[in-house]
């Protein structure tokens, strides 16, 4: 496709998806499906669509001397995406202006995503649990936070089809808790990912154990995580969303099938499965008809045209050759349009277009999992460091009365030791040699040492806010002249009573397990950038720490009304009829449970609504 | 003489478990000397030919159950010492571990030969594996008429293993083998894939809905050649297509067939090539498991697999100390239970398979 | 000592209790000073295939004759300890580890094994012997990430490399072969 500086290309397309990530890979199957002509854009490259090419990154992540999640993957001056080592500790009026990300504070903003084709499903872990009924209703429940504009039983068919589309591996009776149920005749595409040796040590110490929350006892229950991962396979026929399915058949590596039809082990999920084994959107983009839909990577949506009836007329684009190199602006028409960008892009776009804005809600109640966490040396070895980076979790804490005052949290019993807490092996290693600590005393130290680290994660639930948000200044572009996303970021006290709860639970599981007090740890020795001393309900200080955990949520929310939300249930914007703004951006408020899943099953929702317009 | 009854039949169905066995270490030690990322087309070929053949393992253990035998493996008898010829051949040839090599290409065309037009059914002393698998065939029909097909298949269907569970990563899917039809099936499906479908190049493997890929013998043909098969190509014409790349000075140069006796004086080597016996002899076990009415250890021959390609990767670095310049590599032997590692782990099969499921 | 080129024939047939054993050849100089501040043996490290890649990187970022007097302050340790452990230990300790110069230069002869890693020497060893310019911190090679040592010392594997397949992880852990 080549036009003229500036010009409309001419074409007419049924749909312009914007962003090649999971949510827009999806949107592009399902309407090329039906014969509609789609333009896909990405601002990324597409490296990796091939598998030698893809390979490429598995070789760039072994020499990345830091193995931060987009390590793998090349960095972009056109198309910047942030990284976790660019985030700060902020000072009082003193933005963190390092990376792409400008950052306001108070609190750093850690997640990252990443911009080139698949997007952020190239690093994800793949953990796809679904909302719980109440997540939908926390207002009506608890009187916090918002409701959604639709229910666990609306969406029930849309995560029947995600969870296919995708691949979950999962077990029914492992999911089916605070009300979440599966429709007859359903079941999950394959068996849940066996559950890691330190899982099994964990549950079996665990057995029976409960925990107080504000007033009421909860059972602190170990079980397998669902997740996008492949494992053996369901055969026995099913129904999905109305569809009679033969069994299932695991895909393995875009362009080199017979690899990752399983998961090996590589326990490298986050940054980069090298048989992709985990779900990444290039297996859907890989499924798209060619026929309907144009892939045109390298090209950065900047701006939505507005026509006078209100209804988008047309989207500018850039696009580059050589990273940070020059630019050629252009113009492409469409009947609909779907903003797939992820939810910061999603704001900047609609921001930098003064469109869909009419609620002042665009880039507000931005929103995350803050990752919360402990760790401590078990007396027996945990043989840690092998499989997946998380097999099971204990899900029993996601809900309960104990909501209306702080927030709930999904537990993660992490398989890669002290992972995020120092980054073995590298320190361990010099740090020893440092106090000549060598040879078969070093091996035989690393060796008894390193297989008993656990640690153990929260996702700890957050509450819509309007002053946690993204913005735009004209003070802040990147090397293609585009917004940075300028955010703004403040953790309430709802979630912060939630870390001090998730002490005691951690307390709770290290005691189970025999771990004595002085092998059990709270708070970073070298300190966090996102770090803070709390005065707990119980009148104690306690310095509470967190992490991103790459979950971006709310940025464009649906609502009930024009004037509390950004979209409608089907992620069309009040203020433009031809305009869908799709992703986890959309969800009002964050469960405690990782964001894609539900994100799938909303747009999946949403692309029927999109192929009525097109009708 | 032709197979007379089921003991015969039997008998010739453990031999034809110790002729598949017998292919793969060969195999393997030249698709292991290859370093990663090097000849990526020819180990590409060795290793689908490697997957196919323990398929071939599996497909004749089902028929070998089917008709109410009992997998032999976890036994001395069964792992033969290198060279060896291929056993109950016509002993034309010795089979070897070699590196990827000249040498070892021509070993691999050798076993993979497909017979000649009309060449007569062989149950002993074979010129080639698809008469021994006529033979086979022959008596499978003739022994069906004799016994009625239910008394000659009457091993119990829960030894079968069968479908996507256990087998995946290219190589087909296992037939379930209980009557007469099933049996033929997965004899064809063995010879087919090794010499290609009535004399052509192919393998005739469209059922399972995978594309039609080269037989066994061609596969190692490009390799020999240095070029590709079109699809129109025949046995006759070779291969005519595109060049295949083949850069035999890109491997460890393994000394051939490893002993791990030959370094009793090297006791760090020797360790590390009686560790990789051992784990062999117990992926030997596994299988012998799994074959005897224990599917589901299958689930553990895996990681043992990826084990031994590590331990014969890094052997295969190790000067062998013969002043040649050649490297020690893994023998295969075998290990009686009793002189195996300590504590081996309890096969899956003796577990249930959601043993790991939270209390 | 035999005359032989394989390194590891030789020192794994010298008698610890030989008097006055011949430091050998350059290579089997590093190669045992490898094992001693690795704690894996002669046969591990090979298996690595890494042996002359790390042979080769010492000179070939701070030049020939720091490597060399690396290789000849060891030679001596080993002709003076041959035999006794904890004695070698003792004087690898004493006299090269807590060398100003040498010591930085050996504990990253042992992060490299381990690691796959170059460490960046430490400032106060530019300031005195040069800031050279291949002293980077820096992963070598994919071939090298995956060879570090650390994988095996934990009874694992790199992580995106040697996959142990599907399952692995639920099953106990083991720990290295015992040896003999």
């Amino acid at each position: 496709m080549t036009t003229p500086n500036g010009q409309d290309d001419g074409e007419r397309y049924d749909a312009i998806v914007i962003g090649a990530g999971p949510i827009g890979a999806h949107v592009a199957r399902e309407l090329g499906a039906q014969g509609k002509r789609v333009l896909l854009l990405e601002a990324g490259r597409a490296s990796g669509v091939t598998y030698d090419s893809y390979r490429s990154y598995v070789d760039t992540f072994y020499t990345a001397v830091v193995k931060e999640p987009n390590a793998p993957y090349p960095q972009n001056a056109s198309a910047p995406s942030p990284l976790s080592t660019d985030i700060l500790r902020i000072r009082k009026g003193t933005p963190d202006l390092v990376g792409y990300q400008v950052e306001m504070g108070p609190q750093g903003f850690g997640s990252t995503y990443l911009r080139s084709l698949g997007g952020t499903s190239l690093h994800w872990l793949g953990t796809a649990p679904r909302f719980l009924p109440n997540d939908f209703r926390l207002a009506t429940t608890y009187g916090v936070g918002v409701d959604w504009p639709l229910t666990y039983d609306d969406l029930q068919e849309h995560y029947c089809e995600a969870e296919w589309s995708i691949g979950v591996a999962a077990n029914k009776e492992d999911q089916e808790r605070f009300g979440a149920w599966f429709p007859e005749g359903y079941d999950y595409p394959m068996e849940r990912v066996p559950m890691s040796y330190s899982d099994q040590v964990i549950a079996k110490a665990t057995n029976g154990l409960t925990v107080e929350l504000a007033g009421r006892s909860y059972p602190v229950k170990v079980t397998s995580l669902a997740q996008a991962r492949n494992s053996i396979p369901r055969t026995k026929p099913v129904r999905v969303g109305g569809v009679e399915r033969n069994g299932y058949v695991p895909r393995g590596a875009v362009g080199q099938p017979e690899l990752g039809q399983r998961c090996e082990g590589n326990a490298s999920c986050i940054p980069i499965c090298p048989v992709q084994a985990k779900y990444s959107a290039l297996k859907t983009l890989a499924e798209v008809d060619r026929s309907a839909v144009t892939l045109l990577t390298q090209a950065i949506a900047t701006r939505l045209h507005i026509a006078p009836n209100g209804r988008i007329e047309s989207v500018d684009y850039l696009t580059y050759d050589a990273e940070g190199g020059p630019l050629t602006k252009q113009t492409a028409r469409a009947t609909i349009y779907v903003l797939a960008g992820h939810a910061v892009e999603n704001a900047k776009l609609l921001l930098a277009s003064n469109a869909a804005n009419s609620s002042d809600q665009v880039g507000r109640n931005l929103m995350d999992h803050p990752f919360f966490y402990t760790w401590a040396l078990a007396p027996q070895s945990l043989g840690m460091f092998r499989g997946p980076g998380q097999t099971s979790g204990v899900e029993s804490l996601r809900d309960g009365d104990f909501r209306r005052d702080f927030a709930a949290f999904r537990v993660d019993l992490g398989n890669w030791g002290w992972d995020i807490v120092n980054f073995p092996p590298d320190g361990d290693v010099t740090g020893r040699l440092a106090k000549n600590i060598f040879g078969r005393k070093l091996r035989a130290q690393l060796g008894d040492v390193l297989p008993r680290q656990l640690r153990i994660g929260f996702d700890v639930e957050q509450l819509p806010e309007a002053a946690n948000r993204v913005t735009i200044s004209r003070e802040y572009k990147d090397a293609a002249g585009c917004f940075r996303p300028v955010i703004h970021y403040r953790i309430s006290d709802y979630t912060w009573q939630s870390m001090v709860e998730a002490i005691r639970v951690s307390k709770a599981i290290y005691t189970a397990m025999g771990i004595p007090e002085k092998d059990t740890f709270f708070v970073p020795p070298q300190g966090l950038p996102d770090e803070r001393m709390f005065r707990a309900s119980d009148g104690k200080d306690y310095l509470l720490h967190f992490i991103g955990a790459g979950h971006h949520i709310g940025t464009h929310r649906m609502g009930t009304s024009r004037t509390n939300s950004v979209v409608d249930r089907h992620q069309r914007a009040w203020d433009h009829a031809n305009l869908y703004v799709v992703g986890c951006g959309s969800m009002p408020t964050t469960g405690t449970a990782n964001p894609t899943l539900t994100a799938l099953a909303l747009t999946l929702m949403s692309t029927k609504d999109m192929l009525r317009q097109l009708r | 003489m032709p197979i007379p009854d089921r003991d015969s039949l039997i008998q010739h169905l453990q031999w034809a478990l110790e002729l598949e066995h017998a292919t793969i270490p060969p195999y393997l030690c030249a698709l292991y000397s290859i370093p990663d990322g090097s000849n990526i087309g020819p180990a590409s070929v060795i290793r689908s030919v490697v997957m196919e053949e323990m398929l071939h393992m599996t497909l004749v253990a089902n028929l070998l159950n089917a008709v109410g035998g009992e997998p032999l493996i976890d036994d001395p008898k069964f792992v033969p010492s290198y060279p060896t010829y291929l056993p109950h051949s016509n002993r034309a040839f010795l089979v070897q571990l070699l590196p990827f090599s000249p040498e070892a290409v021509d070993i691999f065309l050798r076993i993979e030969r497909p017979a000649k037009p009309k060449s007569k059914p062989e149950p002993d002393g074979f010129q080639t594996i698809g008469q021994f698998y006529e033979a086979i065939a022959e008596a499978l029909v003739r022994l069906t008429r004799e016994y009625g097909e239910k008394s000659l298949f009457r091993g119990p269907r829960d030894r079968q293993i069968a479908g996507t569970r256990y087998y995946y990563g290219g190589g087909g899917e296992p037939i379930e083998v209980f009557n007469l039809e099933s049996a033929v099936h997965a004899v064809h499906e063995i010879a087919e894939q090794g010499e290609g479908l009535d004399h052509s190049i192919w393998d005739g493997d469209d059922q399972f809905g995978q594309v039609d890929e080269l037989a066994h013998y061609f596969r190692f043909n490009e390799i020999h050649t240095g070029r590709r098969y079109l699809p129109t190509d025949t046995p006759a014409s070779g291969p005519t297509g595109a060049e295949f790349p083949v850069d035999w000075s890109a491997r460890y140069p393994m000394r051939p067939n490893p002993k791990a006796s030959e370094y009793r004086d090297r006791p760090e080597l020797h360790r590390l090539m009686v560790a990789f016996n051992r784990e062999y002899s117990d992926l030997l076990r596994t299988l012998h498991v799994a074959f005897n009415g224990n599917p589901e250890a299958l689930l553990d021959a895996v990681p043992r697999m990826y084990a031994l390609k590590y331990m014969a990767q890094a052997l295969m670095a190790i000067p062998s100390g013969h002043g040649d310049g050649s490297t020690a590599g893994p023998g295969f032997e075998y290990v009686p239970p009793t002189a195996r590692a300590a504590a081996p782990t309890a096969p899956r099969g003796a577990r249930s398979p959601q043993s790991d499921r939270a209390t | 000592m035999s005359s032989t080129p394989q390194p590891h024939a030789e020192s794994t047939r010298a008698s610890p209790l030989t008097a006055a054993p011949n430091p050998g050849s350059p290579s089997e100089q590093f190669l045992r000073l490898s094992v001693i501040l690795t704690g894996f043996d002669e046969a591990e490290l090979h298996g690595t295939g890494m042996v002359p890649t790390y042979y080769a990187l010492i000179p070939s970022i701070v030049g020939d004759e720091l490597f060399g007097r690396l290789l000849s302050r060891w030679s001596n340790i080993y002709v003076r300890g041959a035999g006794d452990e904890s004695m070698l230990e003792h004087l690898l300790t004493s006299e090269l580890l807590e060398d100003e110069t040498l010591g930085p230069l050996a504990r990253n002869l042992g992060a490299l094994w381990y690691l796959g890693m170059w460490n960046q020497l430490p400032g106060a060893w530019r300031n005195a012997n040069g800031a050279w310019a291949g002293d980077t911190t820096y992963i070598l090679s994919p071939r090298s990430y995956t060879a570090g040592l650390v994988w095996k010392a934990i009874h694992s594997h790199p992580p995106g490399a040697q996959q142990p397949g599907f399952g692995s992880w639920a099953m106990p852990p083991t720990s290295e072969p015992e040896h003999p």
